[in-house]
């Protein structure tokens, strides 16, 4: 029953869905409509579980005596972050100066530079691995280049070709690329689909298939 | 020969920084999806109502804010009005930011323009606000009741309005969009970050898409349309140079391998 329930539950809302999608039956779309509601409520609970688990995963660190001195400054600041992001932001509200002079100076900040520092890693990684080394490599390369020389403006002052090479690079060879990939997802998609409506695929539950 | 990685680092810090500091003036050129872009938002008439989604997060905010701000922008000298949502969980500072931008334009909360805050569950919280928008978000980013608001007299799903503009940096993002707006029929625009938009010129030729705007450099090129350059335009020269410099590494390093490979023996020794 442990195992049977959640399947068969699965299964019903499963094909109730996707049958809304395809018919135009008042009852079935409204059905239809209570259960995407009622996810997205399961969502939002899902998100504070994530919290909670945060939580409880860094206060365990916290009281560990045997964990490096830094990693329990770490998990203190997170701590301290989490706490004065959630009573803000329910005491007062997002858009409100608490919570958001605190989002727009510390985390927004943090956030971006966290991000940008991939540029650096990137210049590096091109200097020492981006090689001609065969036909593919050196096509793969030249390639790159050129898309990045039409996508910067600097790319058309050298060259007025580069913009329109650049184009075409996106839209013929791309975008045949990108199509094969699509098509091959989304027959995944559809196979991974069916299992999991049939209890085929017990992935989600935890259990082996 | 090795070169040490903090040589990299720093020209690479000072290429970019002296842009920024001292503009080029680099041209920018106007790609075609936006132009298509522009050309469906100009179409809208005063009093027509949109969508815009906002999936971004305080790392992507930099490639893909930018773009909102200068459609919003646009749709506000138009008239139209905008509906704002998102659907990750840091996006609804930045659609209360477009508000405050909306407010400073003279334009009404409420009426011309509102926030609904963040809706949870991804892929299906669009699924769920595409067909019922107030039942979706009974209460808007400042605790009005939506049933309420002037904006979304006549509004109950995205059919009733003009157009959906999603601006992603991954998920929900332009296969979700596709997938659960289709079927409404309403027109939808997409701004991605630089990374995703090889993988959404698919919709564009297929015309499930309508207009598409890639980074940064879409939304100066957006400015550019709209003839008022502003912190995108003034981006792009630094990302010229952050450009031109990688492309100088790559050349060198293979400069240098190739140099290598010609030294060593033959045979494999």
């Amino acid at each position: 029953m442990r195992k049977e329930l959640p399947l068969g539950i699965a299964g019903v809302v499963g094909f109730i869905v996707l049958l809304d999608y395809f018919l135009k039956m008042p009852s079935l779309n409204s059905l239809s409509k209570l259960l995407q509601d009622w996810a997205i409520i399961v969502s939002g609970f899902a998100l504070a579980l994530a919290a909670v688990n945060l939580v409880l995963r860094h206060t365990s660190i916290l009281t560990q005596p045997q964990k490096k001195t830094d990693e329990r400054i770490y998990s203190a600041f997170l701590l301290l972050g989490l706490a004065y992001f959630t009573i803000t932001g329910i005491s007062w509200g997002i858009t409100k100066p608490p919570f958001k002079w605190a989002y727009d100076n510390f985390f927004s900040p943090v956030g971006a530079a966290t991000f940008s520092i991939l540029v650096f890693f990137i210049a590096s990684a091109a200097f020492r691995t981006f090689r001609a080394r065969n036909r593919e490599a050196i096509v793969l390369l030249v390639c790159g280049v050129v898309v990045m020389l039409g996508n910067a403006p600097v790319g058309e002052v050298l060259w007025k070709g580069f913009p329109g090479i650049s184009a075409w690079l996106m839209k013929i060879p791309n975008v045949a690329g990108n199509r094969g990939v699509m098509i091959g997802a989304a027959l995944g998609s559809i196979a991974i689909g069916v299992r999991t409506l049939l209890g085929l695929d017990r992935a989600y539950l935890g259990l082996d298939q | 020969m090795t070169t040490d990685r903090r040589v990299i680092y720093v020209l690479l810090a000072v290429c970019i920084a002296i842009p920024l500091v001292k503009p080029l003036g680099l041209p920018v050129s106007i790609g075609q999806p936006t132009r298509a872009y522009h050309t469906v938002i100009d179409a809208l008439k005063p009093g027509d109502t949109v969508i815009m989604s906002l999936e971004v997060g305080v790392s992507t905010a930099p490639d893909v804010f930018p773009q909102a701000q200068a459609v919003f922008q646009h749709l506000m000298d138009k008239g139209v009005r905008v509906i704002i949502v998102t659907f990750a969980q840091q996006g609804a500072l930045y659609t209360d930011e477009l508000c405050l931008a909306g407010e400073a334009r003279g334009k009404k909360y409420g009426t011309d323009f509102v926030a609904l805050g963040f809706v949870p569950g991804a892929e299906t919280g669009l699924a769920g606000f595409a067909a019922d928008i107030k039942k979706t978000v009974p209460v808007d980013l400042r605790k009005n009741n939506t049933a309420d608001l002037p904006i979304l007299k006549g509004i109950t799903s995205a059919a009733d309005t003009k157009a959906y503009l999603g601006f992603s940096d991954g998920v929900p993002g332009p296969f979700e969009y596709v997938r659960q707006l289709q079927r409404s029929g309403v027109p939808i625009l997409v701004g991605v970050v630089t990374v995703m938009g090889p993988q959404t010129e698919p919709y564009i030729q297929s015309g499930q898409v309508k207009g598409l705007l890639t980074g940064l450099r879409g939304a100066a090129e957006y400015e550019m349309l709209m003839k008022k350059p502003g912190a995108a335009v003034a981006g792009m020269d630094a990302q010229s140079a952050g450009h031109l410099l990688i492309i100088v590494f790559i050349l060198l390093g293979n400069i240098g391998f190739a140099i290598t490979r010609r030294k060593q023996p033959k045979g494999g020794a």
